[in-house]
């Protein structure tokens, strides 16, 4: 079993690598001219591929 | 702004139906639908939804977001597990897989990061000899993003190798690796009328498997680069990356395993070869596969860059970080799918 120790730090750990990584991701859209805080912004993973859902889906 | 399947998934259910006109680019005769995707990531932030009253779009970042924290947790505890006692090697590890190429799609609206919590999650379980959790984990794997579907038989022969030594037979641990898989084709029958609908949505993009040297010859004329194109094709660099990245997690783990026998242990091995074989079958299927989305599949294998000194590991990181935020970029401005 684990103790406090060995889950807070790398809990620690996890937390502040996401916080550099999604610093990246906002200054990213953010150089792209997009609002780096809404969710919309992150949700064209598939906006023009050939997978895309049909027009008439799309909102 | 894009309007994904996963979103579809989770306000109108598995739906499956000819492509018919609606449909750019595809035959009527061929079969399009949100089948086509894994629904546990749609589930969860549907149910999200439900609970808080957010919006889904709202509710699938949300979702996206603690499952990357929790990913990267889970798999801070699986190196601390492995190496014990050495927060420096830890942390530049945890740094690498936080900025691994492809990490925009673990902050999008997309099941990346959720898989990975899966797969570490299986991972910190079959550490704690708990391999009934670790197999139900990797089987919630494999109905969270079809990539997770193609480990499968890779992790039921790990279990039988590791086993069969002691002769105690993982039958349960298998059934128990395969029942989500199982369920999801009792779910597309009941709802769309086909146990393979998920198959018959993906051949539609001919996604299938092909001659392995073909699909890498393929991919390799891709990663040419020519002066001055636009826009700079940086999902090229990242497949470079990714490609030298697994390479230098293989020769170290083969020379930690060829300098003791005993240095690399079972669940090391386990990650290792989930590596490969994600990185093998993103070269190993034709059609219009965004393989750059599913690159983080081979971050497991940097588990083995814990055994480098932390400044060589967090230049990696450096390297990584400073790739991750061109593809984001091309990513938000809407280059990427």
């Amino acid at each position: 079993m684990f103790h406090g120790g060995r889950l807070v730090r790398p809990g620690a750990i996890a937390v502040a690598a996401w916080m550099v990584a999604r610093l990246l991701v906002v200054v990213a859209a953010w150089r792209a001219g997009h609002d780096p805080f809404a969710a919309e912004t992150y949700s064209q993973w598939d906006s023009g591929g050939t997978c895309s859902p049909p027009s008439s889906a799309r909102r | 702004m894009g309007f994904g399947w996963y979103l579809l998934t989770a306000e109108f259910g598995q739906t499956l139906t000819p492509c018919g006109s609606d449909f750019a680019n595809r035959e009527p005769d061929e079969w399009c639908g949100t089948v086509g995707w894994m629904p546990l990531y749609p589930l969860v932030f549907l149910a999200v939804s439900t609970i808080t009253g957010l919006s889904l779009v709202v509710s699938a970042w949300l979702v996206s977001t603690l499952a990357g924290v929790l990913s990267l947790w889970l798999a801070a505890l699986v190196i601390d597990r492995l190496s014990p006692r050495q927060p420096a090697r830890t942390a530049s590890v945890v740094m690498v897989l936080a900025v691994f190429p492809g990490m925009v799609w673990a902050h999008a609206i997309f099941p990346m990061s959720m898989v990975m919590a899966l797969i570490w999650g299986a991972a910190l379980a079959l550490l704690s000899d708990r391999p009934l959790a670790g197999a139900a984990l990797f089987g919630l794997a494999a109905v969270t993003h079809s990539t997770a579907m193609l480990m499968l038989p890779v992790v039921a022969v790990w279990l039988w190798w590791t086993r069969w030594r002691t002769r105690s037979y993982p039958w349960i641990e298998t059934v128990v690796l395969v029942v989500p898989a199982a369920m999801l084709a009792v779910a597309q029958h009941i709802n769309v009328g086909y146990w393979n609908a998920n198959l018959l949505v993906q051949s539609t993009y001919d996604h299938r498997l092909s001659v392995f040297p073909v699909v890498l010859v393929a991919r390799l004329r891709g990663l040419l680069i020519t002066p001055g194109q636009v826009p700079w094709p940086w999902v090229s660099v990242q497949e470079l990356l990714l490609a030298v990245m697994l390479t230098v997690a293989v020769i170290v783990s083969v020379f930690a395993w060829w300098r003791s026998r005993s240095a690399i242990s079972d669940v090391e091995v386990l990650l290792l070869i989930v590596a490969v074989a994600a990185w093998l079958s993103s070269v190993s299927f034709t059609g219009d596969l965004a393989y750059w989305r599913v690159a983080i599949f081979v971050s497991p294998a940097m588990v083995a860059l814990r055994r480098l000194p932390a400044p060589v590991t967090l230049a990696v990181a450096v390297i990584a970080a400073i790739v991750a935020v061109q593809v984001a970029q091309q990513f938000v401005d809407g280059l990427l799918y």
